[in-house]
């Protein structure tokens, strides 16, 4: 059995209270409580926790969606007495790979982590410096220095998604990915709880032992037969449409067409941040996404997925999922969506879950239009970082980068059918 | 009928970074009025004459809401009826996208009852 519980109050002491009275009418003994809280909540995750008697759950969201209404005040919960295994693994992602992949798995499994986690400003600014004096050998050793870069980022800051989702498809089951990545960024977070406590940067896996029905798509056309028809396909999708050559390791991206991205975004016309990285992360000000992209083409797949550029002035920038099976030929693009949210529907209308994920982009893309969702999606949802996926049911879609792993960075939604 | 608009308003009122929640009639008259500092209160003055306009605006079909950006912070003035305009004063550093999403459905919420 399964209950959803919300409290729409943005403080914790009403919350919790009000979640309490509510929780008084649930008529079975949950045995996980999932709780999806927004901005301001998180920070007092263990107030939560305390209301069940059960292992809880509490990772960050950008709003959610109730039989209702749209609110991004609040708090969500997800209550079930389900059969489950709660694990959490902390280390590198190669660290945490091996552990996922030794471990024993559901048929049904959901991560939970952050996809990029700055700890503090001392060692975001550490980083910085090791960086800046690793790119000037750049010209000489571009390949020495992308491998380098990619390790400080993949052991400092970023789990990559493919990467976190390869054990489970090797296992030959589900698994959606929350690589939570909230829409602005500081110090410390995202914060994700497990009964309370903070997690800090690991990756939180829920397994279920029954197959729990779930999908997923990337509201994007099917990807062509070879790449000139991938190509088309998201030229015809997007603006701008650039094919752009890229210099590429793990996760470091280096020089596109020959030029530091800075350059690069220059050249294109693109604004550059005037804050430094370092302070708006202190202040709260660092936004995590961006209109313009580069697109990927796998090689594996003819598949594509893309990667916001964000305007900070980086010399080697860091990629949230690995890029090594992407050919060296990627597309710059600016998001547009053509045709409006009513694009989505053909989407969602498919899809008969009692639950979805949302990519948390909608909010930036249609702002208070987003209500327009409410029109073919009844059921509880959550807006966060893009959920990805791996399946064992093949899908040709645009967003299967690798095979049977599903990922890209803005519009993707994933669907959970509780029972 | 107070009750039912501190029930619908409270998910707005109740958060710090929101420094006024109004509710104005056709006139230009608050009905209803939460501020959490006096600083607000010469702002109050002000809305009435700007609601008037607002709603003529609204009535003719020029507009369908309106925000003000002001040196610290953010005004928005949105219709919940065909007589009630609903105001709120934000902080500058509110996330103003997500404001209007949570207006509409304060909007709708309203709609229950008007």
């Amino acid at each position: 059995m399964f209950k959803f519980l919300y409290s729409l109050y943005p403080k914790t002491r009403e919350a919790v209270q009000d979640l309490k009275r509510k929780l008084e009418d649930v008529k079975f003994k949950p045995s996980l409580a999932v709780f999806f809280l927004t901005e301001e909540l998180i920070k007092n995750a263990e107030k939560f926790a305390d209301l069940v008697r059960c292992n809880s759950v509490c990772m960050p969201i950008e709003g959610y969606i109730t039989p209702e209404s749209i609110w991004t005040r609040g708090c969500l919960a997800l209550l079930s007495d389900v059969e489950y295994r709660l694990q959490v693994f902390r280390g590198t992602p190669d660290e945490v790979v091996d552990k996922m992949g030794r471990s024993k798995k559901g048929k049904f499994n959901i991560l939970m982590y952050p996809l990029l986690y700055p700890k503090s400003r001392l060692q975001v600014l550490k980083g910085m410096i090791r960086l800046k004096r690793l790119y000037g050998k750049y010209e000489s050793d571009p390949e020495y220095v992308l491998e380098k870069a990619s390790e400080i980022y993949q052991n400092e800051l970023i789990y990559p998604i493919n990467k976190m989702l390869r054990p489970f498809r090797d296992a030959g089951v589900d698994a959606v990915s929350f690589n939570i990545f909230p829409l602005r960024m500081k110090y410390g977070h995202p914060i994700i709880a497990v009964n309370g406590r903070k997690v800090g940067r690991g990756v939180v896996v829920l397994s279920f032992r029954e197959r729990i029905p779930s999908d997923y798509t990337d509201t994007l056309p099917e990807r062509g037969r070879n790449f000139e028809e991938t190509k088309e396909i998201i030229r015809q999708e997007f603006m701008i449409g650039k094919e752009v050559k890229v210099e590429k390791k793990g996760i470091a991206l280096g020089h596109i067409d020959g030029m530091k991205l800075s350059e690069f975004l220059e050249a294109e016309r693109i604004t550059l941040a005037k804050r430094d990285l370092s302070s708006d992360l202190q202040d709260k000000k660092f936004l995590s996404a961006s209109p313009y992209a580069l697109y990927f083409l796998s090689r594996d797949t003819m598949g594509a997925s893309s990667l916001g550029l964000l305007s900070y002035p980086i010399e080697i920038y860091p990629s949230l999922f690995e890029l090594d099976v992407f050919m060296e030929n990627a597309v710059f693009f600016a998001e547009i969506i053509r045709g409006g949210i009513n694009l989505l529907k053909n989407y969602f209308d498919e899809k008969d879950f009692n639950f979805c994920a949302i990519d948390q982009n909608m909010f930036l893309m249609y702002e208070e239009k987003v209500h327009r969702l409410k029109d073919f999606i009844e059921s509880y949802a959550i807006f966060t970082s893009y959920p990805n996926y791996t399946t064992t049911k093949g899908k040709h879609m645009m967003s299967e980068i690798e095979k049977k792993i599903y990922v890209n960075l803005t519009r993707t939604a994933a669907f959970i059918e509780w029972i | 009928m107070k009750e039912i608009i501190e029930r619908i308003l409270k998910p707005v009122t109740l958060d710090e970074n929101i420094l006024f929640v109004g509710i104005y009639r056709i006139d230009g008259a608050p009905i209803y009025v939460h501020f959490k500092n006096k600083q607000v209160i010469s702002l109050i003055d002000w809305l009435e004459s700007q609601v008037r306009v607002l709603i003529n605006y609204i009535a003719s079909g020029y507009f369908k809401d309106a925000e003000f950006r002001m040196t610290d912070s953010h005004l928005l003035l949105s219709p919940i009826s065909k007589t009630l305009v609903l105001t709120m004063l934000a902080v500058e550093d509110t996330s103003i996208y997500k404001l209007r999403i949570d207006v509409e459905s304060i909007k709708s919420e309203f709609e229950k009852y008007v």
